[in-house]
């Protein structure tokens, strides 16, 4: 990943990567860019918001779970205090 | 994985189209690629293929996936689980106006056969003019699409729009209509009738996969409709995307009564009320009350008329395990 296109925190990036089947594929995608559009498939974009509920130890919401559809809007999700 | 395996009913070789590797078998049952091979092996229909290995029906493999694992994380049960988790929300929320960019994008392998020229893909647009839906007046669209950008441009047949959808409550009236939709879900509730994937053979076979005591979405809402129709009432079955996460295919069943069409959507109301195990969803009776006329405001009809398959390649339904990607953008209503 150039560091270009990131500015979220590596522990987000590096939490959806563990969920792709191509991992290579997020060093692609900058931050605000549609996943889905991008390559992700749903079957991908499932294991990641399960990792997420796994990380923050609760469900997530309708709300959340419909906005999680970039890598920034991932990190939103999961709060701004993970560090970089 | 439980060795079981008698709670769902296999793909009849009649129907079946044993065209899924063990690779694909893997990722949908989330094990490596030997474990899943022997389970697979073990407790599907299969053929051998010389250069593949075993092969599988999808549907059969995607059912292996939501009976045995017990733990609810393959990625079909995850599906349902995340694409329904708006039953638990308030009730004004399945309602309100709300605004989705939706992108449909073929899946490279599909895509690169279609312009080369040695596949016609096809994909059915989206229903414009459905109930409740509304294209987003272009500055609105505009605004949507900047702040959700795409790394690359969306190719056709794939597609992309902008719209708003705003659902309805109401209810079904017509005791006939109630009490053969009652009679469905009482037939999935009380396993009569199991509610499972189901391939596309089969759902073109509507009557026959009931019969056989399978349904989907997709064979429920076409049944369903069959029904109200020989009852003499209007009805149609339709197939769309289930927005969230992701898009999702499905279908549900709509029946014209007061001037207008009310959805009554059997999977919906079986997995609230009748679903089993890790496919039971958390939801309150006004939802499964719901499900019957009310429409919710992340249902995005295509055109396609009877719940007919969204995707076709060379005529054909798609192939499902190279799904068109479907992403589903929220995005605040004025």
């Amino acid at each position: 990943m150039t560091s270009e296109i990131s500015t979220v925190s590596a522990t987000v990036r590096a939490l959806i990567q563990r969920n792709l089947d191509t991992p290579a594929l997020l060093d692609l995608i900058a931050d605000d860019v549609d996943l889905v559009a991008a390559g992700v498939n749903s079957g991908e974009m499932i294991r990641v918001a399960l990792a997420c509920e796994n990380y923050l130890g609760r469900q997530l919401s309708d709300t959340e779970l419909s906005r999680m559809t970039s890598v920034r809007e991932i990190a939103t999700v999961l709060g701004t205090d993970l560090g970089a | 994985m439980s060795a079981t395996t008698s709670t769902f009913i296999r793909v009849p070789a009649s129907y079946a189209r044993y065209d899924v590797d063990t690779t694909v078998t893997a990722g949908l049952l989330g094990l490596p690629d030997g474990e899943a091979g022997e389970l697979a092996t073990t407790h599907l229909p299969y053929v051998r293929d010389p250069g593949r290995g075993p092969l599988f029906d999808h549907a059969d493999v995607v059912n292996l996936a939501l009976f045995h694992s017990n733990t609810g994380c393959t990625v079909p049960d995850l599906a349902l689980r995340f694409l329904l988790r708006f039953a638990t929300a308030p009730q004004s929320t399945w309602y309100e106006p709300r605004w989705w960019l939706v992108r449909v994008c073929p899946p490279p392998a599909l895509l690169d056969r279609a312009r080369d020229g040695s596949a016609q893909l096809s994909i059915e647009p989206a229903d414009l003019a459905a109930p409740g839906v509304v294209p987003l007046d272009a500055p609105d669209a505009a605004a949507l699409r900047q702040a959700r950008p795409t790394a690359k441009a969306i190719l056709p047949p794939g597609y992309e729009v902008a719209v708003r959808i705003t659902g309805a409550e109401a209810t079904v009236h017509d005791g006939r209509a109630r009490g053969l939709y009652q009679e469905m879900v009482d037939a999935l509730a009380g396993g009569a009738v199991t509610y499972q994937s189901v391939n596309e053979g089969l759902r073109a076979r509507h009557r026959e996969a009931w019969q056989l005591g399978m349904a989907d979405c997709v064979v429920a809402s076409r049944l369903l409709a069959d029904r109200l129709r020989d009852a003499g009432l209007t009805a149609r079955a339709r197939r769309g995307y289930l927005l969230g996460l992701v898009g999702s295919d499905h279908a549900w069943c709509e029946l014209y009564e007061d001037d207008h069409w009310k959805p009554m959507d059997l999977a919906f109301a079986f997995l609230a009320s009748g679903g089993s195990g890790t496919r039971r969803i958390n939801a309150t009776p006004e939802f499964v009350a719901a499900c019957c006329g009310s429409r919710f405001n992340r249902l995005l009809p295509g055109q396609a008329p009877d719940a007919l398959p969204l995707v076709h390649l060379d005529g054909e339904p798609a192939p499902p395990w190279l799904p068109v990607a479907v992403s589903a953008h929220p995005g605040e209503a004025r």
